[in-house]
């Protein structure tokens, strides 16, 4: 038995299997969200190469961490566990209420093999490989994106195009890399291997020029399943990210590299919350927000060492419930026109107050409002910018009201009387199982305030997979 | 750049980008394209018989033909429901001119491409290997409709295979290039068969 059988090659094989498994949405996201559920679990209590004692004491196990695959590894290490089970509970919460957010069948499936695809990648030995499995991964979520039965948006190609695109740049990087763990910077080949991974990276990231992909994406496809193929392959590709700052000790000990981060982090956190509140379209102000909290995660690797990994750690929890919250909460309000220009969601908030809600408290997470989730990782990173200067401080500010005002604005379109008869006509409340996924959206928004030492040792833990940059 | 065209193989290299790019540039009809894709993944196919062994250098062409007719199958049938790919003289012009004009940058700047490029790489080969990519780059940036956008992918794919095939082979690297070749194939087709909301080329 080993850990890449466990965590990857199950999912996998349950994933294939729910593809050509012809059950409705709801019957295929229990079956999805279970098996996610129980992979979470058994990546927080589970240990990789440590002797397990079972049946009372009488067998003895050990979970090995690699799989040799066609003269290549699979690595599962001990370490990786948390970042495992953080994944894996992320995707049981995108598929246990993707029945409410309406989501076709093919989602389960698909976002289950993208999923895979994102953990092989982070597991796969040499790393550099990691770039072919996630181009599989971005792939497999095409499917997702445009079920057949509705019509494919631009967004869909261009995602597709622009990450195609950053693959060959990181694999020309990680060969170019090879041997360079303690080099200098100053050496050409060093520059080369930057550049090609910069050239990478950013579509990956959807760092500015390629941001506009996002807004792109949230409007041209269901937001639903646009928020959850963002999120979790950016998520991901950051942790692929961070990997190189860990290998190479020049990229580690380089001032500028940092420099370049927090740049990039704070130019897409601006933009993103700067431009959200002007938005007409609420599924291109999710776009927004994304690349708000897209460039939060830049700016937290920005900050380096310890004090950078364990601020990207921290917010990731935040991130998962408020994209999810704000995705299933849309789909519920956009239900059933699929609309949700800001002109179809005028005064909605008479027939859904609860969708309505939980639409706002999402802004509020990321603008980092008191009883929110967003509130304590965005105060860690507002108190460590502060040491590079008040330029920093006051933009990361300027970014928070901007984010701010556009959890107001919706508010005043939600709340508005109907413009026309038009916007009274007979649409459906939500309904007893619709409530049940927003109840659950509010309880985790206000619990990850309420409860922050819950998600502390994760946190803890999931930085220890990254000794060289906590300084070990 | 120096060739000896008295062989074969330095014929493909010289001709590969020419046909592999400049075809599905000025081409309208979609077939002409899909012969340039094919075209481009022979002559990638014929150069890596000369680096990799050859059942892992045919799994990649072979790779290549079955994406470029995933992508036929759907674009005849898009064609077939009288959705032809929307296309002016003016929009053919601009793509030839500006991909012939980087493939005569190229040309000129062949040596200077080689530093980063890896060890063993001839000015020949960059010239085949980067004027795919170059020409595949340049198309996408040019398009959004699904048939081009992933007839340029499998150009630029052909081209990048070109160069990392002088820095690894394996046989795992194999299956995944000849996966990602395949997947691609199948997700343009899968776009293609779905009707597009605001197409345009």
């Amino acid at each position: 038995m080993n850990a890449p059988w466990i965590w990857i090659l199950f999912p996998g094989l349950v994933a294939v299997g729910l593809v050509f498994w012809p059950a409705s949405t709801r019957a295929k996201a229990r079956v999805g969200s279970g098996v996610a559920l129980t992979l979470a679990l058994l990546a927080w209590f589970l240990p990789v190469d440590r002797l397990i004692t079972v049946v009372a004491g009488r067998v003895v196990v050990q979970i090995q961490p690699d799989w040799v695959v066609l003269g290549r590894a699979l690595v599962l290490p001990d370490t990786l566990r948390p970042w495992v089970m953080g994944v894996y509970l992320a995707l049981a919460l995108w598929l246990w209420a993707a029945p409410w957010a309406r989501m076709h069948p093919a989602f389960v499936s698909w976002a289950m093999v993208t999923t895979v695809f994102l953990v092989a990648a982070l597991t796969v030995r040499p790393f550099l490989y990691a770039a072919l499995l996630v181009e599989m991964a971005v792939l497999a979520a095409v499917p997702l994106l445009a079920p057949g039965d509705e019509p494919v948006g631009e967004g869909v190609v261009r995602y597709v195009a622009w990450t195609t695109l950053g693959m060959p740049f990181l694999l020309l990087a990680g060969s170019f890399l090879t041997g360079l763990e303690t080099g200098s910077v100053e050496s050409p080949q060093v520059i080369r291997a930057a550049a090609l991974l910069a050239g990478g990276l950013l579509p990956w990231m959807g760092v500015v020029p390629f941001h506009s992909v996002a807004p792109l994406l949230t409007e041209s496809t269901h937001p639903y399943r646009a928020a959850f193929t963002l999120t979790i392959t950016t998520t991901i590709i950051g942790l692929f990210a961070l990997g190189f700052w860990e290998q190479y000790t020049w990229l580690r000990d380089t001032p500028r590299t940092y420099q370049v981060l927090r740049l990039a982090g704070m130019v897409m956190f601006l933009l993103g919350s700067l431009w959200a509140p002007f938005q007409r379209h609420a599924g291109r102000a999710l776009g927004y927000g994304w690349i708000a909290e897209n460039g939060l995660g830049l700016l937290a690797l920005g900050l380096g060492g310890r004090e950078g990994v364990q601020a990207y750690a921290a917010l990731m929890p935040a991130r998962m419930v408020l994209m999810w919250a704000l995705a299933v909460s849309l789909s519920i309000l956009g239900h059933p026109e699929d609309a949700w220009h800001r002109e179809a969601l005028w005064g909605r908030a008479v027939r859904k107050p609860l969708a309505s809600g939980l639409w706002v408290l999402g802004w509020a997470g990321l603008a980092a409002w008191p009883l929110t989730i967003g509130l304590w990782p965005r105060w860690h990173l507002a108190r460590a910018l502060t040491t590079f200067g008040p330029v920093w401080t006051g933009a990361f500010v300027a970014g928070l009201l901007a984010l701010s005002a556009t959890a107001l604005r919706w508010l005043r379109v939600l709340l508005a009387p109907p413009a026309s008869t038009e916007n009274t006509g007979p649409l459906r409340a939500e309904t007893s199982w619709d409530r049940i996924a927003l109840v659950a959206g509010y309880a985790l928004v206000v619990a990850g305030f309420v409860l922050p030492h819950v998600l502390n040792p994760w946190v803890l833990r999931a930085v220890e997979h990254f000794p060289h940059l906590l300084g070990k | 750049m120096t060739l000896d065209l008295g062989s074969g193989i330095s014929v493909v290299m010289l001709a590969l980008p020419v046909l592999g790019g400049l075809l599905p540039a000025v081409a309208q009809d979609w077939r002409w394209i899909l012969l340039g894709v094919a075209l481009a993944e022979a002559g990638a196919g014929v150069l890596l018989l000369r680096l990799w062994p050859p059942f892992m250098a045919l799994s990649l062409l072979i790779a290549g033909w079955i994406a470029a007719a995933f992508l036929g199958l759907g674009q005849s049938a898009q064609w077939q429901r009288g959705a032809p790919m929307p296309e002016a003289w003016a929009g053919r012009l601009f793509r030839f001119t500006i991909t012939g004009f980087a493939l005569v940058l190229l040309a000129y700047q062949t040596e200077n491409t080689l530093a980063w490029l890896p060890r063993g790489f001839t000015p020949a080969m960059a010239w085949a290997a980067l004027g795919l990519m170059l020409t595949g780059i340049l198309h996408l940036a040019m398009t959004q409709h699904p048939f081009r956008v992933t007839a340029s992918l499998l150009i630029l794919l052909a081209g990048f295979v070109l160069v990392y095939a002088y820095i690894e082979q394996s046989l795992l690297l194999t299956v995944l290039l000849v996966g990602v070749k395949l997947f691609l194939g199948a997700m343009g087709s899968y776009l293609l068969f779905a009707p597009v909301a605001g197409e345009g080329a």
